[in-house]
């Protein structure tokens, strides 16, 4: 039918019989014209003519004819009660893809805010934990709590001192040491020169006393011998008071050296006295070093305890930043939401530009059918509408 | 010895977001954009365990699972799969293309951890 079409299209083509048959009348109406039969030429012409028109105006017609009985073909007559309810048809499956294109543009929506509420929770979080930490970290810092002297130059200064006072210490202690024995040595060399003069007072004594007896018999004796020992009782009474003299002496050697012994006890409790003065000195000075090494120990267990706290602030720091992190992938789940969602408001529109009803509807339902192949159900990969951590299975 | 973990996700930030949190635990990380590229850097290294997105271009983790269930050295290498798909005939998939395991995202990060720790023992 088709190549009928064409041939009728060019009536004078090779193919068609009605071509030779004009060329067999136009061969006529030359031979006429050469025969000088110009009446019959023209004649025969002007048939050829007409007939060729009237045919061609025929030809038009059933090529007319022919081609719409072939559009005919193609689209099958529908009854008019029947585009109505295809355009329900199409109208229903389009709301049911722009509802979904709704529902999923309200869980991108929920899901950025879900997201942008536990980002700022968290970082909050992190601002608050760094001020808590940094307060911890001045408070392991400072001497005490009422002062803000660091510490580290309080315990500076207090090495310093301690140093000194134990320097100190050490050259009193030297000091002391050196003279206690060098008075000591001297005490003893009194001491032991005491009995040797009390020895030698003593035989003083001795002397004394028998040369007063002595003495004492010279006179006796002068006294026998009368006029002839009036000389020799003058010596001995000489010798009698030479002797009283001499135990005079010794008496007065004697309170001298009580005397001396009275300094030397004196002198003992002198010295006891210097060392006794010192050594309190000492004991104050290392009574104020323990009390500064009690101020360390103490500190100390303060800082045991704000190192505790500092550990338990890093476990606060791992949880928010697990929030952040839990947080920030919004991003992607939304992309792959959105994504999903402008597929189908592209495919809509598309559709919509197309205005063959039956095709429209083909489109729809070959889309519906990939996402189902695809295997997602509810036509989107994207289920979540907040930032709460996902189910995990483990098969 | 520390662990080497292979993720693969077509995100740049949910890439980032694991790399931190696996590497503060101490393990290797090494990054793959989707499942051919992840296919590629397995050729060339072993890996202790995979973590993969499921929707990426080029090949999506399902078809990355089976890869390497195919391939001798990864048949019993734990495969869990990172995604945002929570359907369970996605999950039901999953199990049957060997993974080990589903997580859906977000992730938290003590959680991702917790399923290492779990797996790899």
């Amino acid at each position: 039918m088709a190549e009928l079409v064409s041939s009728l299209k060019h009536p004078l083509s090779f193919r068609g019989g009605w071509f030779w048959l004009s060329f067999l009348v136009l061969f006529i109406s030359w031979g006429a014209a050469y025969t000088q039969q110009t009446a019959l030429s023209l004649t025969i012409l002007s048939v050829a003519v007409m007939a060729s028109v009237a045919r061609t105006a025929r030809d038009q017609e059933v090529l007319k004819a022919t081609e719409l009985s072939l559009a005919a073909e193609r689209k099958p007559t529908e009854p008019p009660t029947q585009v109505p309810e295809r355009m329900q048809r199409i109208n229903r499956s389009l709301s049911e893809l722009l509802t979904e294109c709704e529902v999923n543009i309200d869980r991108v929506k929920s899901t950025q805010d879900d997201a942008v509420e536990t980002l700022s929770c968290a970082f909050a979080s992190l601002r608050s934990l760094v001020e808590e930490q940094n307060t911890l970290t001045y408070a392991l810092l400072k001497s005490d709590a009422e002062s803000d002297e660091v510490y580290a130059v309080q315990l500076q200064q207090f090495v310093e001192e301690t140093d000194q006072t134990l320097m100190s210490f050490i050259d009193t202690s030297e000091q002391i040491s050196q003279s206690t024995q060098s008075l000591m040595t001297q005490v003893n060399t009194i001491c032991e020169a005491m009995p040797t003069v009390q020895k030698a007072l003593s035989d003083i004594d001795a002397i004394s006393s028998q040369t007063n007896l002595l003495a004492l018999n010279a006179a006796i004796e002068a006294a026998r011998a009368g006029e002839a020992g009036r000389g020799f009782a003058v010596v001995a009474d000489e010798v009698r008071k030479l002797s009283t003299r001499s135990t005079e002496f010794s008496g007065v050697i004697t309170q001298q050296m009580t005397m001396i012994g009275d300094l030397i006890v004196s002198l003992e409790k002198e010295a006891r006295f210097v060392a006794d003065m010192d050594v309190s000195n000492v004991i104050c000075k290392k009574d104020h070093i323990r009390e500064q090494l009690l101020s360390i120990a103490e500190k100390a267990r303060n800082d045991m305890s704000v190192t505790e706290q500092l550990e338990s602030l890093n476990g606060q720091f791992a949880a928010t930043i697990g929030d952040a992190i839990r947080g920030m992938q919004f991003g992607d789940i939304n992309g792959q939401n959105l994504t999903h969602t402008g597929g189908i408001i592209s495919m809509v529109r598309d559709q919509l530009e197309t205005h063959d009803m039956a095709h429209i509807e083909a489109q729809i339902e070959d889309y519906q059918g990939q996402l189902v192949a695809r295997g997602q159900l509810d036509h989107n990969p994207v289920s979540a509408s907040s930032m709460d951590a996902g189910d995990v299975e483990l098969f | 010895m520390s662990k080497n973990i292979l993720v693969v996700d077509d995100s740049v930030s949910i890439r980032q977001m694991v790399e931190a949190t696996l590497k503060a635990a101490q393990f290797n990380v090494t990054l793959a954009e989707d499942g051919q590229d992840a296919l590629d850097k397995c050729s060339r290294g072993q890996f202790d365990f995979v973590l993969t997105d499921q929707n990426m271009p080029r090949m999506d983790g399902l078809s990355l699972i089976k890869a390497l269930r195919g391939k001798a050295q990864f048949s019993k290498t734990p495969i869990v799969v990172l995604t945002t798909e929570s359907s369970d005939d996605m999950k039901q998939k999953g199990k049957a293309a060997g993974a080990t395991g589903w997580m859906v995202k977000p992730f938290s990060p003590d959680v991702l951890l917790n399923v290492l720790k779990r797996v790899l023992g």
